[in-house]
């Protein structure tokens, strides 16, 4: 799932400044597994920024919303009616669903209130990690199903560095190193020969060194 | 200027809410301008509940937990402690005091200090003056038991 978290309110104040009439949008899928853009927190978004308005003595209307999924056009079409009116959108979905929202209705301003983080998974309550850099090119069948490239600080492919210690990752004692990972995995395994495949030099061209990227199934297109 | 502030008060049904039963069946008053809401836990507190509290005309939100390790659900006041933190620094960055939440752990035999608590936390709602959210509000209260002043 894509992980964000919600910038600071006075940062979102900053960006609104001059609006009448305000439509604060949520998104029910990833952002609101990771607590940050669904349903709750666009009512405490909203509620905020109406108390700021109160407290500065300014007659500005922030009305809430939320859809399914703000990253397909279908869903964000449903906003049609909701967003009549308004001057401003504000989308709490990750950086996807603000460009949707954008395109959908390219009338009206949209800002962000998330920073899309990245991909990942909630480890526990109230934590999240990452797990993804979607480069393009999975290679997680010889890794034992641990990703050297989000996993390892350095995207490493013949890993690990001289910097790993007892299992630690040198920029941080926090973080597990990537490659120690993969080594105890492999060796659970029983597959540590997969270490002595020599990976080449990675293709960067389908990761982000390649443009904007895109995927193009034919039999699906109408 | 003669001051009554409009006060929410959430209230752990397992303590305080009890706390201010008992301050009742001693027929001790507190001040009536405290408006209790009865919680089944202070973990089922959300922001938001706070948040529209003051929206819609509070000048003071208090809370009343359990104390620590006695929550009936293990851990329902830890959790709402972490909340009133988060919504005191979201408060101030919106500019409302944050004095004007406050949180405290109480248990259900402490109607004494119960009635301190509220008769204090009245006070220094009353000095703090009216909600900044609501001297320029053009918002009406919408809900009963929420004084305008």
């Amino acid at each position: 799932m894509i992980v964000a978290e919600q910038k600071d309110i006075t940062e979102i104040i900053k960006m609104i400044e001059g609006y009448q009439k305000i439509l604060v949008i949520g998104c029910d899928t990833c952002v609101t597994v990771c607590l940050a853009g669904g349903v709750k927190e666009v009512a405490i978004l909203a509620s905020s920024l109406r108390l700021a308005y109160q407290v500065q003595g300014k007659e500005v209307q922030v009305h809430e919303t939320s859809i399914e999924r703000q990253c397909e056009k279908e869903f964000v079409d449903s906003l049609k009616s909701a967003v009549k009116g308004h001057d401003l959108l504000i989308s709490t979905g990750c950086g996807i669903g603000v460009q949707t929202i954008a395109e959908q209705f390219p009338d009206l301003p949209v800002i962000p209130a998330l920073n899309t983080s990245f991909l990942g998974l909630p480890e526990k309550q109230g934590v999240w990690v990452e797990r993804c850099q979607a480069c393009g090119q999975c290679i997680l069948d010889k890794t034992g199903g641990i990703c050297p490239i989000s996993r390892c600080s350095k995207s490493l492919l013949n890993g690990p560095c001289g910097g790993s210690q007892n299992g630690k990752c040198e920029i941080n004692k926090d973080i597990d190193c990537g490659w120690h990972l993969i080594y105890e995995r492999l060796k659970a395994l029983n597959r540590l020969e997969c270490l002595e495949e020599i990976m080449p030099v990675k293709n960067w061209s389908t990761s982000r060194d390649g443009g904007p990227r895109k995927v193009i199934r034919e039999d699906m297109c109408l | 200027m003669d001051f009554t502030p409009a006060i929410v008060a959430f209230c752990c049904e397992n303590s305080a809410y009890r706390a201010a039963d008992l301050a009742g069946t001693k027929q001790e008053g507190y001040p009536s301008n405290v408006k209790l809401c009865r919680l089944p836990c202070s973990g089922k507190l959300e922001i938001i509940h706070i948040l529209k509290a003051f929206e819609e005309g509070a000048d003071g939100v208090f809370v009343f937990a359990c104390h620590p390790d006695s929550c009936k659900f293990l851990l329902g006041n830890v959790r709402a402690g972490k909340r009133i933190d988060h919504t005191n620094t979201l408060l101030e960055k919106i500019g409302i005091e944050k004095e004007r939440l406050r949180f405290f752990n109480l248990s259900e035999l402490e109607w004494t200090t119960f009635l301190d608590l509220v008769r204090q936390g009245n006070e220094s709602i009353k000095s703090l003056g009216p909600s900044p959210a609501k001297v320029h509000s053009t918002v009406i209260p919408a809900k009963a038991g929420i004084q305008k002043s």
